[in-house]
């Protein structure tokens, strides 16, 4: 979905690196089907157009998975980015570059500035959506993105008008969540599996 | 053949189900090898968008680069001193039969010898790289003959020399030629040594210290001089003692070069070095340890008496006697023993006991870019191991060049 500007491919904080390690190396997928905007491209903004074309020559995405920031960026659609922008170049924030710093040595200077980013307008193109958010420290950003409104200060909040999204949380990151909205969507498990016994009983009965 | 324009077209193989040996550690990855080199499987997929032509499992086995023995007199009923015709059928028959104890390269090593030896032997042990038909060859270690009469052990007297007169041109002379050889020990404190010392190690050859009575003090020069590497700690050189360590005390020596550290041979085997010697060595400098096995032509032949040149000699298990007497007739475990056994007694982890019998030898000699090592871009030299260290299979360019029966199919 992103990728540092600037930062060698094989950099072991890069995307690529990131993907590389915990993924795609260990899974069988064909290497032509893996695509990660190339931060080191020299028309960056072609490398951006062409990453939106790619999408819609594949068909469009079917599922989208991230994460988010403690500023409640989606990918790195930064505070205050388009709640309809596409595919670009952004300047990373103040928050963004903190918390990278740790994989830097601690060396603010160290960190990328800039990446390349899909949009929250191509986020939004996905047919399903899942957000995973875990840890105390994105419970606010968590709480700005579905329980307040629709902002492009907190991007991930786009997604309450998203047909099709599910936010998967651990309990530290519904901290700042009303009780009540807690209660409501772990009460949802209930209903769920009400829905999944009788497929159970059915087995059984065989 | 390596590398090269029909590199990128050779198969890619991805040895999976292993723990490789990489940055000192034992870790759970995958090694690719194409065109006879290790390979970097995330270059190949995001720019060639490439997947493996062929997978091996290792069976959960450890992954290790190829052990380098840079001392090995003979083995096998062969000894590299001798002068014959065909030389260099006894070097490919012990580069062949090593294989099986985890060794992919190696330094045949000469004992001290009279002029026409050397005349004779050395232009037959080429450097050469190994395959299936043997370790490759690194260059030939000439230990001796410009050493100490007194701590000469078992080289033979008469033949051993000083270089006073002519320094280099004497040590050239008695040599012939110096195009095949990579190491030579040789004794300090001999008069000119320095001389020779910088000329040796201008030519990129390896100078060593050992069968020496060298104090600290001169060990130091030496070492100043280009020396980097002591041949079999503690035997053949002064004791330690704790107001002149000698060569011992180069271990922990402020007096050399910035930068630099030294690399010091040991023969784990068992019987030639006390293990509580090899416990200090080791602790007092464990990045400059390397394993040799500094083997004789018994290496490798079975319980028993042999006729070995002019010598009779009783095998024993792991220990080889002058025939009908209880001295020590040379070392003869095989590498991937003195591996084990260095293991077991100084207690420290599998990946500082591979290291020392890989990556030590590799940087002593300056090739740890391409040999002793893992890491992208070097040859795909390697062993398979079990969890004790015993070796299962042998690697050389990527190629399978020894199996254990138990797991051949």
């Amino acid at each position: 979905m992103d990728e540092y500007v600037g930062l060698p491919r094989n950099h072991p904080e890069s995307y690529h690196s990131y993907m590389w390690n915990n993924f795609f190396k260990h899974i069988d997928i064909d290497p032509s089907n893996a695509h990660i905007l190339d931060g080191n491209a020299t028309d960056l903004q072609a490398e951006c157009d062409a990453f939106e074309k790619k999408i819609k020559e594949a068909g469009g995405i079917d599922l989208f998975v991230g994460g988010i920031g403690p500023d409640g960026h989606i990918a790195f659609n930064e505070p205050g980015s388009s709640l309809v922008s596409r595919t670009r170049l952004k300047t990373l924030a103040m928050d963004t570059i903190l918390a990278n710093a740790k994989y830097f040595d601690g060396d603010l200077s160290k960190v990328p500035t800039m990446a390349l980013t899909v949009g929250v307008g191509t986020v939004m193109d996905a047919r399903e959506v899942m957000i995973l958010i875990t840890g105390a420290h994105k419970a606010f950003a968590l709480y700005k993105a579905i329980e307040e409104g629709v902002n492009h200060m907190w991007t991930v909040s786009a997604f309450q008008q998203h047909p099709r999204t599910i936010f998967v949380c651990d309990e530290d990151a519904t901290l700042e969540l009303r009780v009540k909205t807690v209660k409501y969507f772990k009460g949802l498990m209930h209903v769920h599996n009400k829905l999944v016994d009788p497929l159970y009983s059915m087995k059984e009965g065989n | 053949m390596r590398g090269g324009q029909g590199a990128a077209r050779a198969l890619v193989l991805q040895f999976t189900n292993c723990r490789i040996l990489r940055g000192g550690a034992l870790l759970r990855e995958d090694l690719w090898v194409r065109g006879g080199r290790i390979l970097d499987p995330e270059k190949l997929f995001f720019e060639e968008r490439r997947v493996a032509d062929e997978q091996r499992d290792c069976g959960g086995c450890i992954l290790a680069p190829g052990f380098i023995d840079v001392q090995i007199n003979g083995g096998f009923g062969v000894d590299f001193s001798q002068a014959t015709e065909d030389v260099g059928s006894g070097v490919a028959l012990v580069a062949r039969r090593i294989l099986s104890h985890g060794v992919t390269s190696f330094c045949p090593t000469l004992v001290t010898s009279p002029p026409e030896v050397y005349h004779k032997v050395l232009p037959q042990i080429p450097v050469k790289s190994g395959g299936p038909h043997g370790a490759g060859v690194l260059g030939v270690h000439l230990e001796g003959p410009f050493i100490s009469r007194e701590k000469r052990g078992a080289h033979p007297e008469a033949h051993l020399r000083s270089f006073e007169a002519s320094a280099f041109q004497d040590l050239l002379a008695t040599y012939g030629s110096l195009d095949n050889v990579r190491i030579v020990t040789l004794a300090p404190e001999l008069d000119r040594s320095h001389e020779v010392i910088q000329a040796l190690t201008a030519l990129g050859i390896c100078v060593s210290l050992g069968h020496s009575v060298a104090d600290l003090g001169a060990a130091e020069e030496a070492v100043r001089s280009g020396a980097t590497f002591i041949t079999h700690l503690f035997n053949a050189m002064l004791p330690f003692h704790h107001r002149d360590p000698g060569i011992v005390g180069l271990l922990t020596s402020d007096q050399l070069p910035p930068g630099r550290h030294i690399f010091y041979g040991m023969i784990a085997d068992g019987m030639h070095t006390n293990p509580a010697a090899l416990r200090i060595a080791y602790r007092a400098h464990p990045q400059g340890l390397v394993l040799v096995t500094d083997a004789v032509p018994a290496l490798g032949l079975g319980n028993g008496r042999h006729t070995l040149g002019q010598q009779e000699v009783e095998v024993d298990g792991l220990t080889a006697y002058v025939a009908g007497t209880k001295t020590l007739s040379g070392s003869i475990a095989p590498m991937d023993v003195c591996v084990r056994h260095f293991l077991q007694a100084t207690g420290c982890s599998v990946e500082a006991a591979l290291e020392a019998a890989s990556l030590h030898p590799a940087q002593l000699l300056g090739l740890e870019k391409h040999k002793g090592t893992l890491d992208f871009g070097a040859d795909a030299d390697f062993v398979v191991l079990d969890d004790s260290l015993h070796v299962l299979a042998t690697y050389i360019s990527g190629e399978l060049v020894w199996q254990a029966e138990e797991t051949r199919q």
